[in-house]
């Protein structure tokens, strides 16, 4: 199932970046550049729901205590960390052509950083805490914590005087560009889902690997005798 | 590269080629990176499995 998750995206990005790319009109301002604008918000959106996915996901372990919870949890993490590290290139290439600069400290960019770094800090704390259920358990709170961010990177360009723009809407995107965004956005989606899917699973034969009792010595000796 | 003066952006293909690419080698490697490694513990427990059996 995951795989067919992934080739569904996969088809999906394809022609979706085919149509943006060759098919869409031109911007009437930003010319061929907006063009990104059919990668980039993708990712974005599904940036954000990797990590209410991680956020749902830390939730449920903490009341369950359920291992399965932790792995989808520590997928949905690592997802949400490729899409919103990928979201800030995609953004510094986008901002140089428009403007002018690759960076800037701008409430969305400051926050999507800060971000990016708090859920990589969390993948980080999973390497190096070696009791599964404190580690579970630490990287849950951590990710609740973590993100109180996420609704300030969303609303960010409300809030406060931003160089980013406001979020579109279909009323305030015209027909044939919506087309290709959200295609992406679905090729993304699925990507996301068969990846997560798949990650987790990983997570649970690691997870297996680690609670199951050793072998004896004796046993294990045997063993790689039996093998010569 | 893109000019600006007349609040209209011309050109700039060179900065969305490179979003494209940088995204589509960032995505298609994550894909086959969790692949890999999903299949390599899935074949890693296979051996174990077949050493604890003889």
């Amino acid at each position: 199932m995951p795989y067919a998750f992934l080739a569904l995206g996969g088809v999906l990005l394809l022609a979706g970046s085919y149509i943006g790319l060759f098919v869409a009109p031109e911007e009437r301002y930003m010319g061929d550049v907006y063009r990104i604008m059919y990668v980039h918000v993708p990712t974005a959106w599904n940036a954000l729901l990797a990590f209410t996915t991680a956020f749902v996901c830390a939730l449920a372990f903490l009341w369950k205590h359920d291992f399965r919870w932790d792995a989808r949890h520590e997928a949905a993490v690592e997802g949400g960390v490729v899409l919103s590290g990928l979201l800030c290139i995609q953004g510094a290439i986008w901002a140089k052509p428009t403007w002018g600069v690759y960076w800037d400290w701008d409430p969305r960019l400051t926050t999507t950083a800060v971000m990016f770094f708090a859920f990589i800090g969390i993948l980080a704390l999973r390497r190096f805490v070696d009791d599964p259920v404190k580690r579970a358990s630490w990287s849950a709170v951590s990710t609740i914590i973590a993100y109180v961010d996420v609704p300030i990177v969303y609303f960010s360009v409300r809030w406060w005087n931003s160089l980013h723009q406001m979020q579109s809407s279909p009323e305030t995107v015209s027909a044939p560009f919506i087309i290709p965004l959200r295609t992406n956005a679905f090729g993304v989606l699925f990507l996301l889902i068969g990846l997560i899917t798949l990650r987790a699973r990983l997570a649970l034969l690691r997870l297996e690997n680690e609670l199951a009792p050793p072998l004896p010595a004796s046993r294990t000796a045997l063993s790689a005798e039996g093998s010569r | 590269m893109s000019e600006m003066g007349s609040g209209v952006l011309s050109g700039g293909w060179e900065y969305v080629t490179a979003a494209y690419v940088i995204s589509g080698v960032i995505l298609a490697g994550y894909a086959v990176s969790v692949v890999w490694r999903y299949r390599a513990e899935l074949a890693r427990r296979r051996r174990e499995a077949d050493r604890q059996r003889t």
